[in-house]
């Protein structure tokens, strides 16, 4: 499992480095970030550019985060690759989730 | 294995005792190395010839042998010879005792598969120290060795409560398929593993109406299929869920699911699950539909064209967090319904590229009006020779329906 962990002041960004996010590597990935929020993080910007598919295990690591940070508004994704974004809207996250273009706009969304 | 098991199994090998057996021709050595080795706690043999040797070894199978290489009659290196050609013996360790000195002589020992070699004379403590070196070595094969055993009589304990967990999940599947005049079904059901993280089920329902789902819950392997058991249960007529006891027309899709979302959520299980579930009445045709973040169910028309069933909401497991729509139109006679779950559309050919929806909808263009259960071994051939020698990495399951339309109505009495 591979992601790099950079804190700024106020929100942490995450950068996935899998290019799957499937049952394989879903159980590792949600320790990881539960890990994250349990030791205080409580805003998050996801970097899923990397990630070139995702499942509906990979979709429960997302739930899963959201649901532990509380809030909507605490976790943002940015960079879904077609395949990724295909699946994210046929799962109809993409109503829960906030999928902003870029890092500075993440920043921004999680500041609000 | 744990460090306890560990603990355990050196502790039964520690307590028989160990069996050395010394062989020499000369009976002072003999003397001597009882003297050195039985303070050390073994059980001591001698043998004086090679003949010997090998009638004691094979009616004792020794922890260990000591070996003099000269002595009359067979000599110690046709001793270890024999004895390495002896299944039951050959992993006895020999240690060869000697007053030959040139290394040719070692390395033809060691070559022959000794494990050590000890000068003569000997020194009592060089001696003590080669001969514990070895046993030590030989009580830590012995239980690897059980604890592989033991590990091996294990797995095949794990496998057969699988196979018995398979016999369970398959048996909550319909094994026949309902049929009436209105309609005709066919599935397939192929799990990756042993059990499964898909389940579907076809439910007769009150008011003649025909419920139809095919779910699948993130993961695969024993956990998944734990769920899956929980949810046919849910979803089962009698338990209220999709008809309320009593009296009443089944509830809606839309509704179906607002209630297991209710009744599972994420954190019951800590696994979600997407559901397509569909709502047929056999007396109109009338069909409702809801997919919670599943593959969409097709309908493809008469004429061939296939369209997607879009109305549904998010994962199962959301507790409410975004309401659920459902389609709700009139099936024509000629159409064709199909369920199925991303195993199909996410299976990868061996240069990982997905089967895919074009894949799958130009398939079921091509077989429009192909008898069902034709339709469905061909789309099970179809996926095997896309995927090539891969194994699927994700269940397998589709539903597939077709709508003839209703009987003409007979006399009217």
């Amino acid at each position: 499992m591979h992601i790099d962990i950079e804190d700024l002041e106020d929100v942490t960004v995450v950068t996935v480095h899998e290019p799957r996010l499937d049952a394989l590597v879903a159980a590792e990935l949600r320790n990881r970030l539960m890990d994250l929020v349990g030791q205080g993080r409580t805003r998050l910007a996801l970097d899923v550019s990397r990630v070139g598919f995702i499942d509906s295990s990979g979709l429960g690591v997302l739930v899963a985060l959201l649901r532990r940070l509380g809030k909507p508004q605490a976790l943002a994704l940015w960079g879904p690759t077609p395949a990724v974004d295909r699946t994210l809207r046929l799962a109809r996250m993409d109503r829960i989730l906030t999928l902003v273009p870029d890092r500075d706009a993440a920043l921004c969304a999680l500041r609000e | 294995m744990s460090a306890h098991a560990a603990q355990a199994i050196a502790q039964l090998v520690a307590e028989q005792p160990v069996r050395l057996l010394v062989v020499d021709d000369g009976r002072d050595n003999r003397l001597l190395l009882e003297r050195i080795l039985r303070p050390e706690g073994y059980e001591l043999r001698f043998a004086s010839d090679g003949c010997d040797a090998l009638a004691q070894a094979s009616a004792q199978r020794p922890d260990l042998v000591l070996l003099d290489v000269v002595m009359p009659g067979m000599d110690g290196f046709e001793v270890c010879r024999r004895l390495k050609q002896d299944q039951r013996l050959a992993e006895v360790p020999v240690i060869f005792l000697s007053a030959l000195t040139e290394v040719d002589d070692k390395l033809t020992g060691l070559s022959l598969g000794a494990v050590d070699w000890v000068a003569k004379p000997f020194d009592a403590r060089e001696v003590q120290a080669r001969v514990r070196n070895q046993v030590h070595l030989r009580q830590m094969s012995r239980s690897l060795l059980r604890a592989n055993h033991d590990l091996q009589a294990k797995q095949s304990r794990l496998n057969e409560d699988l196979a018995a967990a398979a016999d369970i999940q398959r048996s909550l599947m319909p094994r026949t398929a309902p049929s009436g005049a209105e309609f005709e079904l066919a599935w397939r059901f192929v799990p990756c593993q042993a059990v499964g993280g898909d389940i579907f089920n076809v439910l007769p329902l009150r008011d003649e109406h025909l419920a139809l789902y095919v779910l699948d819950v993130a993961g695969h392997g024993v956990p998944a299929a734990m769920v899956t058991v929980s949810t046919v249960q849910s979803l089962s007529p009698l338990a209220g869920l999709v008809q309320a006891p009593g009296s009443g027309p089944p509830l809606a899709p839309a509704r179906v699911l607002e209630r297991l979302d209710a009744e599972y959520p994420l954190e019951r299980f800590g696994k979600h699950f997407t559901i397509a579930y569909a709502l047929l009445d056999l007396r109109t045709g009338r069909l409702r539909c809801s997919s919670a973040a599943h593959p969409r169910p097709l309908l493809q028309g008469t004429d061939g064209r296939i369209r997607e069933l879009r109305a549904g909401g998010t994962i199962i497991g959301l507790d409410g967090l975004l309401p659920f729509t459902e389609d709700d139109l009139q099936l024509a006679p000629g159409e064709r319904l199909l369920l199925y779950t991303d195993g199909i559309t996410e299976l990868a050919d061996p240069q990982g590229r997905a089967f895919g929806e074009e894949r799958l909808w130009a398939f079921l263009e091509r077989r429009q009006g192909q008898p069902l259960q034709d339709l469905c071994d061909d789309l099970l051939a179809e996926l095997r020779t896309f995927a090539a020698a891969d194994e699927p990495r994700d269940d397998i399951t589709f539903l597939a329906l077709d709508w003839r339309g209703l009987p003409c109505p007979g006399p009217q009495a």
